[in-house]
């Protein structure tokens, strides 16, 4: 061949832009990165969790990575990957083609969990065992959930929202749409290893001949949060029909736990109809609904998600969906989180924390970047979904005391205002002998618990950390990452519809915070003069006979830190329950019963050199819980 | 908290986004990685939109061959994403990307691939966007001959389309410099492309 020569500067221009132009559907690999990414759950900054709901403060909160799940995603995740591993008799555009020829898909999951999905719409539901159940209505932008303990449904809109594309004038599942990958010729059995900076995944396939059935057999490895590979997940296809007929996956360290297995398996089976609603999954009628759907800007983003995601994006405000969201809240509310986000951004990094609470001792470190506590406060702003965007956000160590003996008898009593003996805690403190162990070394989660007087212990080891803040930050700032739409919801200042019940006057100096949802009331009273810390959190919830008041916390000491930055040295905590009990008749009645204790923080700022060595060092807090004979569980 | 069974596979996501202008970045390539870093698959996906024809010329470039340019294409994508935290200016996502495909292609284990000589038949089939035309391989070859601040310069001026102000500021340089170094980069460019036609 001949190459025609490019010389002239307009030409050589030309090219040099086609370069930037997109490649059509048959050519692109969009596909197959986007299924490999989520098939490993791979983040880029150590995961991300959108939810502002319970517990964003909450240390103790570590969330592991939760993937996403579709009936015709399980045989997607390994045929995107498997694209060139096919058999004769077996390519992908014949799998995709088969599938998207039906009209219901179903599985059944031999822990009683069914999944349904509808190809022409991408209508998504499931059903667990006890009832839970989720419907995903493309045509509507809704997710509704059923919790049977609860005894209600919650209707949201996600806040991104892709459901599919449009080809050829017709909107195709997206869950469709991943089988249409380019064919492929490579048709010899092979393994296939990728490795990229943490993680190492292989596949393999295998033809197999079962009950007069030929299958292409897919199995795929992985590497866990420790390195090793394990056998994720097997998917087998009819090599007659092109459909996938059977699934065994292995679940995650919760249920591997709960249901006392590893691998649970799934049958497939096409449909002409499907369920259209909760109702169809056994929900009773009837069933309140708790709307969480609220009018920001980021819904909107959804409404057309098989249009140009570019020229949506770029429709969005200047300020963004977040800061769209901060506007819906009362006024007060606004002053609140703005005054609160400022002083997290300022709070110190380095810290140790000591927590007295009954019968309970916790020692902590914490240690974060300089870009963290910032993004932390424009978490609070809600400019952001995620504070952790560097590579290393912050380390967390702590480990607490349950011990009823060999505890020095100033850690029993409690007062509001003396200085703890740090010197004296410190030395005493039994750091091997804690019921619960909590690391995060910057990329990964350990928590180690020992049972039964430390006969046995157990180790999870989970890849990624989600957004985290050191321990008193959960009881000061709690209502500043609260659920924004439940914030919105709650009653300002000036209508006193429900004071009878729940409200009440408090004094003017302070801000009130308030939220509600279905069966949970709370109110913050906020105290700009000591850095818009509550001073006071109050809790209701629902019962059968009404609202009954169930926590009121009160802060009683006050500490500053060198720079200036207050804290909650003392608490006063009042609990309510209901409590059912036996009369002398033997009747079974309902009685209200009150504890009260408190809670005392000692907090000291550190230099990074005054942190105990290699305290935050996942590697060798590993080898210590293996040397003790814990039980290790991986993501 | 979204609902969904706490299972490996895929749910709704941004898996087959092709409703994009990759050629007309109405966004800025910077902001897609910032909020690919806050977790928004859908805006990585758009970056992969944005630049596959680059990577997948990258890779053919290196290795002449249709099916392990792919592969290392798509690596070098899941790389990407994994390492994007180490990216310091977002606005040369499109240079750092197209770096690290060609250092995935000299790797053995990628070489192992025949390197076949540019047939159209060794095309993909069903391209209705060929991106492996023999002229397009010339001038990556050549591309591939520039400095890194050259080749950088090009790919934000022509891939990305940004003007020389634009690159001036992500890149922190003078304008001035910048104009200058566009002009002598498409200079050496002709230059190389005339050696490689040779």
């Amino acid at each position: 061949m001949n190459p025609s020569p490019i010389s002239e500067n307009t030409e050589l221009e030309t090219i040099l832009k086609s370069l930037g132009q997109p490649l059509g559907p048959d050519d692109s690999i969009l596909p197959r990165v986007m299924a490999t990414l989520e098939r490993q759950a791979l983040a880029p900054a150590a995961g991300s969790d959108r939810t502002r709901a319970l517990g964003l403060f909450s240390h103790g909160r570590q969330v592991q990575a939760v993937l996403g799940f579709s009936l015709v995603g399980v045989a997607v995740a390994l045929l995107a990957w498997l694209g060139f591993f096919t058999s004769p008799g077996l390519t992908m555009a014949e799998v995709a083609q088969a599938v998207a020829k039906e009209k219901w898909a179903h599985l059944v999951y031999d822990d009683e969990m069914e999944v349904w999905v509808c190809m022409d719409d991408g209508r998504y539901l499931w059903k667990r065992k006890g009832g839970a159940c989720f419907h995903r209505d493309p045509v509507h932008h809704t997710e509704a959930s059923y919790d049977p303990a609860l005894g209600q449904i919650t209707l949201r809109k996600p806040d991104v929202w892709v459901m599919g594309v449009t080809r050829n004038g017709k909107t195709i599942p997206m869950q469709v749409d991943a089988l249409q990958f380019p064919d492929v010729d490579r048709k010899t059995p092979e393994k296939k290893t990728i490795q990229a900076k943490d993680f190492t995944f292989s596949v393999e396939y295998s033809i197999e001949h079962r009950e007069g059935q030929s299958l292409g057999r897919f199995d795929e490895s992985r590497q866990d949060a420790l390195g090793q590979m394990h056998l994720t997940r097997s998917l087998w296809v009819d090599l007659k029909t092109k459909l996938p007929v059977r699934v065994r996956e292995r679940m995650n360290a919760a249920d591997r736990e709960k249901e006392g297995r590893e691998y649970r398996e799934g049958t497939y089976s096409f449909l002409e109809t499907g369920p259209v609603n909760l109702a169809q999954l056994g929900v009773p009628e009837g069933t309140p609904v708790q709307n969480e759907v609220s009018p920001n800007v980021a819904v909107t983003r959804m409404l057309d998600p098989y249009k140009n995601a570019d020229a949506l994006r770029a429709a969005e405000p200047k300020d963004g969906p977040e800061n769209a969201a901060l506007a819906v809240l009362p006024s007060e509310t606004q002053r609140a989180l703005k005054g609160a986000a400022d002083k997290i951004a300022k709070f110190p990094r380095n810290l140790r924390i000591f927590e007295l609470e009954g019968g309970t001792r916790q020692l902590s470190y914490w240690s974060a970047s300089p870009q963290y506590m910032k993004n932390l406060a424009r978490q609070v702003l809600r400019e952001v979904d995620y504070a952790g965007e560097e590579s290393r956000p912050f380390r967390f160590f702590s480990v607490d005391n349950q011990e009823s003996s060999g505890v020095p008898e100033y850690l029993w009593e409690f007062t509001r205002d003396s200085q703890l003996p740090m010197d004296r805690i410190l030395k005493w403190f039994p750091m091997d002998r804690g019921v619960n162990t909590h690391l995060v070394d910057g990329v990964k989660t350990y928590r180690l618990t020992r049972f039964n007087g430390a006969r046995a212990t157990q180790l999870h080891v989970l890849r990624g950390i989600v957004s985290g803040t050191p321990p008193p930050f959960d009881d000061q700032w709690e209502f500043a990452t609260w659920n924004t739409t439940e914030l919105s919801a709650g009653k300002p200042r000036s209508e006193k519809s429900d004071s009878e019940k729940l409200g009440r006057d408090i004094p003017a100096n302070l801000l009130l915070v308030r939220s509600e949802r279905a069966n949970l009331k709370m109110e913050w009273h906020i105290d700009p003069q000591k850095d818009f810390a509550a001073v006071r959190r109050i809790q209701w919830r629902k019962e059968t006979g009404g609202w009954r008041l169930a926590s009121d916390q009160r802060a009683v000491g006050w500490k500053q830190l060198p720079g200036g930055a207050w804290y909650v040295s003392a608490w006063h905590i009042t609990d309510s329950m209901t409590i059912t009990k036996k009369n002398a008749q033997g009747a079974l009645v309902e009685s209200e019963e009150t504890s009260t204790y408190g809670r005392r923080v000692e907090i000291t700022v550190l230099q990074e050199a005054d942190f105990p060595q290699a305290i935050f060092d996942g590697k060798k807090f590993v080898e210590k819980a293996v040397k003790e004979g814990a039980k290790v569980e991986t993501d | 908290m979204c609902p969904e069974p706490p299972l490996t596979g895929i749910g709704a996501s941004s898996f087959g986004v092709h409703g994009r202008t990759c050629g007309n970045p109405v966004i800025p390539t910077q902001t897609l990685v910032k909020r690919a870093l806050e977790g928004d698959r859908e805006s990585f996906a758009l970056l992969v939109g944005r630049y596959e024809r680059l990577v997948l010329g990258v890779a053919f470039n290196a290795l002449g061959n249709f099916h392990a340019a792919q592969d290392v294409a798509q690596e070098a994508f899941v790389t990407a994403y994994c390492q994007l935290a180490t990216l310091r200016n977002p606005a040369v996502f499109g240079p750092w990307v197209a770096q690290m495909t060609a250092r995935l292609a000299r790797k053995p284990k990628n070489r192992q691939a025949p390197h076949i000589p540019l047939n159209p038949d060794l095309q993909n089939p069903n391209s209705t966007t060929p991106w492996d035309r023999d002229e397009v391989q010339r001038v990556l070859s050549a591309l591939n001959e520039l400095p890194e601040a050259l080749r950088t310069l090009m790919i934000l001026r022509y891939v990305d389309g940004l003007d020389s102000a634009e690159i001036a500021r992500v890149t922190r340089r003078p304008l001035g410099t910048v104009t200058k170094l566009i002009s002598r980069a498409l200079e050496r460019l002709r230059i190389q492309l005339v050696k490689v036609q040779k």
